[in-house]
């Protein structure tokens, strides 16, 4: 749970960091992005606090995970949708770690909702399917690293 | 399930809108807003709008002409020349009205931009168009969104002013003796140019607004751009 905690805090922390790169010239964007980051960040945390029951367990994992990955999802979308918006000229890099991580958190997702549905009886079929999109997104970045800009 | 479908719509728009993204389409764009060089740009853009709403006159008086002389056909046949060339040049303005409103997204800040007047339309339904227009400029809050504001109301005008003149063409063909539909159609020719000036004035203000973006405090990337003699049109370059 922990382990899972620290990697939910690195997905919000990728999408400041990448917003913060991208727009930290272009003053009047980077307000807006600071502004609604800063607010998805505030909501996202009080309403995990909020849902988070005193002794949590591996049930209340798959019960709020999904909705904690969505709500990162969209702090990434948002990030590239302010990219295409304002033309903002990024590394491709830079474009292929939004371009390939938000498809693979919404298996992601889907595979925490899966767990849920199906029980923990079908988690080896389902961590097939995981590892397969995370290898896909990781074979994507090399690839994206690899080319020339 | 709801996350689910949050995350699958999300995923969907990142893939569609960021994955059609193109680095090199922004970086000419940038090279274009940076170039500033905004007195040439705004006349070689005055001057090619200009081009096509000459033929269009020209074309619009020869019909005038034959009409006097009651050779109706012609002037008919000549209506629908000059109505051709204004739809194929209306066409052409919404194209440039769009690359203007992305290309001021792009602009640090826009210069104050005054609303479209109103006096100098002579179509009943342009005048009041740009009055309300002008009403609800004045409850915008920022420059940028009244800039924008702007170049929708333009958009918003030519294509009145083509629906004017296909109207006209079509009442001419049906009654070509009639004086109605020739005012009409002289009407909208000048409500197009009169938008067309609006676009040139929104294209100047856009130049003015780029020319003072603080170029030291954008990435190394951009920094070194607009040093080469500007396109007027790298829309055109870029999306043919």
């Amino acid at each position: 749970m922990v382990k899972q905690g620290i990697y939910d805090s690195l997905l919000f922390g990728m999408s400041l960091e990448l917003a913060i790169r991208t727009f930290a010239a272009f003053t009047g964007i980077a307000r807006l992005a600071r502004l609604f980051l800063g607010a998805a960040v505030a909501l996202s945390t009080t309403a995990i606090f909020l849902a988070t029951p005193p002794s949590p367990d591996y049930a209340s994992f798959v019960r709020f995970q999904p909705g904690i990955t969505a709500a990162g999802i969209w702090c990434l979308a948002f990030v590239g949708l302010l990219i295409v918006w304002y033309q903002i000229p990024v590394p491709a890099f830079t474009r292929a770690i939004i371009l390939g991580y938000v498809p693979y958190l919404m298996v992601f997702t889907v595979y925490t909702d899966l767990i849920t549905r199906l029980g923990w009886g079908a988690i080896q079929n389902l961590n097939l399917l995981n590892a397969v999109a995370y290898d896909a997104v990781a074979g994507y970045w090399v690839y994206s690293a690899w080319r020339k800009d | 399930m709801i996350p689910v479908l949050l995350a699958a719509v999300a995923a969907a728009v990142v893939v569609l809108v960021l994955g059609r993204f193109d680095r090199n389409r922004a970086l000419r764009r940038w090279d274009f807003v940076l170039s500033g060089r905004a007195e040439t740009a705004t006349e070689a853009l005055r001057n090619r709008l200009a081009e096509d709403t000459e033929i269009a006159t020209h074309t619009y008086d020869l019909a005038l002409k034959r009409r006097a002389s009651l050779s109706y056909d012609e002037a008919v046949r000549l209506l629908a020349i000059a109505a051709d060339t204004i739809e194929e040049a209306a066409e052409d303005r919404q194209r440039r009205l769009r690359a203007l409103s992305v290309y001021a997204r792009m602009a640090e800040a826009i210069v104050p931009v005054a609303p479209v007047r109103p006096s100098q339309f002579k179509l009943a339904e342009t005048r009041s168009l740009t009055r309300i227009a002008q009403w609800l400029h004045e409850l915008l809050n920022s420059y940028q969104e009244r800039f924008r504001f702007r170049l929708t109301v333009i958009g918003f005008g030519i294509r009145l002013v083509v629906r004017s003149i296909r109207g006209s063409r079509t009442r001419a063909s049906i009654e070509p003796s009639h004086h109605e539909p020739y005012q009409t159609f002289g009407d909208s020719l000048h409500d197009f140019r009169a938008l067309d000036d609006e676009q040139v004035e929104s294209f100047r203000q856009l130049m003015r607004s780029a020319a003072a973006m603080e170029r030291d405090s954008l990435p190394d990337g951009l920094r070194t751009l607009g040093n080469e003699r500007p396109e007027i049109d790298p829309e055109k370059k870029s999306e043919k």
